[in-house]
């Protein structure tokens, strides 16, 4: 197969055949090796869109993605009815008329859903997305709107991302790993080498047509998510989305690439197509599986953290009410420092994972929509700020009427002048962009070491063994 | 049966002979013995921490709660059963067994990650040789012409099919015992898990488990080798089948519990909390006006006056207790409902993933290495039977204290009259000799009951490996050699 789609490259007779003469130009020279890449890409891209596997996986891959949208969208809503429905309510719990002393006064702020949350989860709402300031009178409130059942384990595949990551990494994998080893089993790759292709071209239009592959079942699946990001009356596209979307479409493109080249890499080394595809299999369970949660394990074990919730037992009732709780008496220096180190753990445990382009790809995300650990750190120093700023503003009045500060009195209204409010805005494109350089320059790096790899492999392959 | 033992013996030396095999198989030692080490370390970890929680739990008891400390599963290198996020308390209170579930703020941010036990080392990787080794039986024999020649001979098709799936399984099995014994060595050289008796049965139970599920993989390959003509369809096949157990079917199980079973948000159930707190507030409001009806009596000596003041009092106090004692049996039975229907919704998910094998196998080793949620649901068994213990002793001791209870609520005064409403009373801080509490005899793990307990998953997969053997002789009896 390799053999007829090397056979359409054009063929020079000439007993001193040199690929790229000196006369020729560069666009000649570009033309003359774009029309020997080009038909072994489309040769390949057809050969995989023929097969039942290609068909099969990519069916699959728009079922789910459609299943993930479903679910995603479902829970979206339901985020920005609660998110509604608290800002009413502590609207309504501000009013001048319903406070009547200073101890009453409290101050929320409310982390707002986002649209791209739909595409990528990540942290989302898990570690808090409410906050009840209560400042001079008690600590603050920190809860989540939506909790998730602490008794199901956590879905590997249940955001576009994760399918996108976990499924479309397999699909490129297990189309690619037989690329040159089942020419190399049948024979066709020795006779094909003998032609005057070159190595270089031989594996640029394999690893072509392996992403077109991919790709097609890609584009269809980010095709469905504009569409929906479109119509949806919730969610809809505007300056900040779709650039995200179309820098989360192309992080997705550079991702499946990877796996191409490294399923290409791995039928470079194997003889058989059977050996290169269960090995593919196993590096696709080692990045997607092994890797992050090794990453996990390695960084609670170098960086302990202890959990704060161990080191008290509040009653139940006092527990589960939502309202202003007795304070748990752990010092606040004590829970800042256990926060300190909860963030450095996580860091630790994304840089480790980095190691897998999943996670890269994951992280870049999760950034790009919001949901990264560093959405929740930013959301947490607002309250941090709200919380000071309240604070010296119920000092400040404390000293003025220190008869208001717990005596109800109806009349005259209390005096709520400058009263600090909690606003947190999403980041800004600009912001996000700056940050997901890191984890997308990761996944560049990774598509061009393993391409040369792939390279050295394919260059350094010895026709005469088998 | 020599025909069989034949076949077996062909199987094994053809399996053996594949460096592919070997090296898969060594691969999957390292595995079994790197998660191992893992989990030796994560365990050494959840001791220190279970040390410190019964410190701190013996001396936070109180006539409110008592906080018992469930241990972590010795044997979490067989199957860790998300152990990591599981609360490692429950709070014992009169009547009520409560699983804690900690504020958002103090959650850890790291994942939930799977980890490298044993069950999924078995369940994803040695599946994997089981494939590699099997997926050609019947297709490449197709695909080369020797089945013609196979089936001329006179051994019975069965006799093929039934000899090459216990042949995979059979050259296998070396890999597992070996990375098996590499890893208890490890164990037993550590000393920070202690293996007796009961843990050795365990982990021949699990071996044989392993077996078990292995042979169900190998039937299920068999079973596509002989649809298929070709060997690199029936690979795919069998890699896509493999996705489906492994991934696709626990997730779709996650996922769909919700939607099947789902639970009351977090603000509906805040909203009960809510409601049933201002029918409280309702009931415990107090009012200056009955006090100055009293004080404003012309007719009433100031003697009259103290005595009526005090059983109004006396009056609002009971009052305000039933009410109390409504309202908290009122949040407790929202609380037991709540956490009802978040297990049944895990249930739910539980029930659906065993149309997976491979999730099959995972809650049967989770059983029999009692971890995860079969030690969990075990110890709030035991939990229950601790707090019917504590119960009357703290309710004794609540009405011997009461005079030392701390009590909140509204006040009135007018002149030298004083009233006090009660909105919550708490035995917190009231000292006592806490060894007259009961103590927690702790929980102790029954091996009949865990190893009941996975027989019944051994009994599914036992039939889908017969079903797959049947359905693959079907299909192979049925091929013409013409």
């Amino acid at each position: 197969m390799l053999l007829a789609a090397a056979a359409q490259a054009p063929h020079t007779p000439s007993a001193s055949y040199d690929p790229d003469p000196p006369s020729d130009g560069m666009g000649q020279r570009m033309r003359r090796r774009a029309s020997i890449v080009l038909p072994i890409a489309i040769h390949r891209l057809r050969i995989n869109v023929l097969t039942a596997r290609w068909q099969l996986l990519s069916i699959l891959l728009l079922a789910l993605c459609g299943l993930s949208l479903l679910f995603s969208l479902r829970s979206y809503q339901k985020s920005r009815a609660s998110y509604s429905a608290d800002l009413t309510e502590h609207a309504i719990d501000c009013e001048p008329a319903k406070i009547h002393m200073y101890l009453q006064v409290q101050q929320a702020l409310d982390r707002a859903p986002e649209p791209l949350w739909v595409l990528a989860p990540g942290t989302r709402e898990e570690f808090g997305s409410c906050a009840l300031v209560r400042g001079h009178f008690g600590a603050t409130v920190i809860a989540s709107r939506e909790k998730s059942n602490p008794f199901l384990l956590d879905v590997a595949w249940g955001s576009m991302t994760q399918i996108v990551g976990v499924m479309g990494g397999l699909l490129a994998i297990l189309l690619s790993a037989d690329a040159l080893s089942s020419g190399r089993q049948e024979g066709s790759l020795q006779m094909m080498l003998s032609e005057p292709v070159a190595r270089w071209q031989v594996l640029i239009g394999e690893y072509l047509g392996g992403l077109f592959a991919t790709a097609l079942p890609l584009f269809l699946m980010w095709l469905v998510v504009l569409l929906v990001f479109g119509l949806h009356p919730d969610l809809g596209l505007d300056q900040t989305t779709s650039p995200i979307l179309a820098v989360m479409f192309l992080l997705s493109l550079s991702y499946v690439s990877i796996c191409v080249l490294a399923g290409l890499l791995i039928s470079t080394r194997t003889s058989e197509p059977a050996t290169s595809m269960t090995a593919g299999l196993l590096v696709w369970v080692l990045m997607c599986f092994v890797v992050p949660d090794s990453a996990v394990a390695i960084a609670r074990y170098l960086r302990p953290v202890e959990n704060l919730a161990d080191l008290t037992a509040r009653d139940v009732l006092a527990a589960i009410s939502f309202g202003p709780k007795k304070d748990d008496g752990i010092p606040p220096e004590v829970k800042a420092d256990n926060l300190r180190r909860r963030f450095d753990q996580t860091g630790l445990a994304a840089g480790l994972e980095m190691v897998s382009p999943l996670a890269s790809y994951r992280q870049s995300c999760e950034t790009l929509a919001g949901t990264d650990i560093m959405g929740h750190r930013r959301w947490l120093e607002s309250v941090r700020r709200l919380e000071d700023d309240f604070v010296r503003w119920q000092k400040a009045k404390i000293r003025m009427y220190p008869q208001r500060v717990n005596h109800y009195l109806d009349d005259p209204p209390l005096d709520l002048d400058g009263l600090p409010r909690g606003a947190f805005s999403p980041q800004t494109l600009r912001s996000r962009a700056s940050r997901v350089i890191l984890p997308a320059a990761v996944l560049a790096v990774f598509n061009l070491l393993v391409f040369y790899l792939s390279y050295v492999s394919v260059v350094r392959y010895d026709p005469r063994f088998r | 049966m020599s025909q069989i033992r034949e076949v077996i013996a062909w199987t094994v030396l053809r399996n053996l002979h594949d460096l592919r095999l070997l090296l898969l198989g060594a691969g999957c030692i390292a595995l079994l013995v790197g998660g191992t080490v893992m989990s030796i370390i994560e365990y050494s970890g959840r001791i220190e921490e279970t040390r410190r929680l019964v410190s701190l739990a013996e001396q936070q008891k109180s006539l409110e709660s008592v906080k018992i400390v469930r241990p972590p599963p010795p044997l979490s290198f067989i199957r860790d059963g998300g152990e990591s996020k599981r609360s490692r308390f429950l709070i014992v209170l009169p009547d009520f067994v409560d699983y804690p579930m900690a504020d958002v703020s103090s959650h850890s941010f790291l994942s939930r990650g799977q980890m490298l036990d044993w069950a999924f080392v078995v369940s994803r990787f040695f599946s994997l040789i089981i494939i590699l080794g099997l997926y050609d039986f019947i297709s490449g024999e197709k695909t080369t012409g020797t089945l013609r020649l196979l089936c001329s001979m006179p051994v019975p098709r069965g006799t093929v099919l039934v000899g090459g799936t216990a042949g995979s399984v059979i050259s296998i099995a070396p890999f597992l015992m070996v990375g098996a014994l590499c890893s208890l060595l490890l164990v037993i050289v550590d000393g920070r898990i202690s293996v007796g008796p009961e843990e050795w049965i365990r982990i021949l139970v699990f071996l044989m488990l392993s077996l078990l599920y292995l042979t169900c993989v190998a039937s299920l390959v068999m079973l596509i080798s002989s649809m298929f003509s070709h060997p690199g369809a029936s690979l795919f096949a069998c890699l896509f089948v493999w996705v489906a157990f492994s991934l696709i079917i626990p997730g779709a199980a996650a996922l769909g519990a919700p939607v099947l079973a789902p639970v009351p948000s977090t603000a509906e159930f805040q909203k009960q909390i809510e409601g049933a707190d201002m029918r409280l507030n309702a009931s415990v409001t107090v009012s200056s006006i009955p006090l100055s009806e009293i004080i404003d009596r012309a007719d009433f000596s100031d003697e009259q006056k103290r005595v009526a003041v005090a059983a109004l009092q006396d009056r609002w106090k009971r009052q305000h207790e039933d009410a109390l004692v409504r309202f908290k049996r009122e949040v407790l039975q929202f609380r037991e409902t709540y956490l009802s229907q978040l297990q049944n919704q895990q249930r739910l998910a539980d029930k659906i993933a065993l149309l997976s094998p491979a999730s099959t196998f995972e809650q049967a080793a989770e059983a029999v290495a009692g971890a995860g949620s079969a030690y969990e649901r075990r110890f709030y068994a035991a939990a229950l039977q601790y707090m019917r213990a504590y119960t009357p002793v703290a309710e004794k001791l609540r009405e011997e204290l009461r005079s030392h209870a701390k009590v909140s609520g509204p006040r009135v005064w007018e002149g030298e009259f004083e009233l006090q409403g009660i909105s919550s009373i708490s035995y917190d801080d009231v000292p006592f000799d806490r060894r007259t509490l009961p103590r927690f005899q702790g929980y102790v793990a029954s091996l009949t009951t865990d190893l009941g307990e996975g027989l019944a998953r051994v009994a599914y997969m036992a039939l889908v490996a017969l079903g797959s053997l049947a359905t693959a002789l079907h299909s192979f009896s049925r091929y013409d050699v013409r």
